[in-house]
């Protein structure tokens, strides 16, 4: 898996917490809970949806990492080892 | 802290845009700015009438004027009236807005609207003691029970002043419902409370051995 097949399967995720975000027009580095104010349970139901997706697991500590979408695709890359 | 008495306010954030306008008035420069970063009017709406509540009632309890009160951020982000005269927290989702206040005493407050989520076994399985989970699992409507719980770990999350993800979740567990302040580790209890319009939950913790809850619904046009 590459980094963009990576990028695609988090915005397709996030796309199913937040049907209503044309994440085409999201800012990689804009954090997620100030520009479309998703809460704590939204950023779960991504974490655990993400999980299922990749198999992998993230740490209550490392949460703060993956608010932007550049950060979860550098956080999963490390992760998956994807390219 | 017996007497202690703290004040819960639900406000409806469907109000017309001139009072939305003017309850932005209330908020400093960089509040505002922080509101127009938001995408959608919506979240916009539920910033500006969360904070712009919290400022106009702080200033009831304290006496300043609403926008020159110093709130800063605690050590985990918490919001908080610098000098600690009042303690609050304030939540949002849907149309709702849920505020808490309370005399030098630390207050957490959670509303949800119930929506569809992803899984919520699988984050009840992941978040939530076993106990919890049993509760969920066994009940006839698992997405209520799930925000039963819910709104009540974060509410405790909450008045802690850490993150969700600075809190171990799976390490207490929550009474199912009650309506009464319940212990629930030695230092926090928590109760459900009821929130003015159907499909929503929320739940407010404070410490252990604080009673007194006066809960009330705010029309936002009244805070102008």
């Amino acid at each position: 898996m590459n980094e963009q097949e990576l990028r695609e399967i988090v915005k397709r995720t996030l796309h199913r917490i937040a049907p209503e975000v044309d994440l085409d027009s999201i800012d990689g580095k804009t954090d997620l809970r100030e520009e479309i104010d998703l809460d704590s349970m939204d950023l779960l139901n991504f974490f655990v949806a993400l999980h299922e997706q990749l198999k992998v697991d993230i740490a209550e500590t490392d949460y703060s990492r993956l608010t932007t979408l550049d950060g979860c695709v550098q956080y999963l890359r490390e992760k998956t080892g994807a390219v | 802290m017996a007497g202690v008495v703290i004040d819960v306010y639900f406000i409806d954030v469907n109000v017309s845009r001139e009072v939305i306008g003017a309850l932005a008035e209330l908020l400093t420069d960089i509040e505002r700015a922080r509101a127009d970063r938001y995408r959608f009017d919506d979240d916009r709406r539920r910033s500006i009438v969360a904070r712009a509540a919290t400022r106009r009632i702080l200033s009831r309890f304290t006496g300043t004027a609403a926008r020159e009160l110093p709130i800063v951020e605690g050590e985990y982000g918490k919001p908080e009236l610098a000098g600690g005269e009042i303690e609050f927290n304030a939540s949002h989702s849907g149309d709702l807005v849920a505020l808490a206040f309370a005399p030098q005493t630390p207050v957490g407050i959670d509303v949800e609207r119930r929506r569809k989520l992803h899984d919520a076994l699988a984050l009840a399985r992941r978040y939530f003691s076993e106990a919890e989970l049993a509760f969920v699992e066994g009940a006839e409507d698992t997405g209520a029970a799930f925000f039963i719980v819910w709104t009540a770990k974060e509410a405790i999350v909450k008045a802690s002043g850490k993150g969700i993800g600075a809190s171990d979740l799976r390490g207490f567990t929550v009474p199912f419902g009650a309506a009464q302040l319940q212990l629930v580790t030695g230092a926090w209890s928590v109760a459900m409370l009821e929130p003015p319009m159907p499909g929503y939950h929320a739940a407010l913790a404070a410490r252990t051995g604080v009673e007194p809850v006066n809960q009330s619904t705010v029309d936002a046009s009244s805070l102008l």
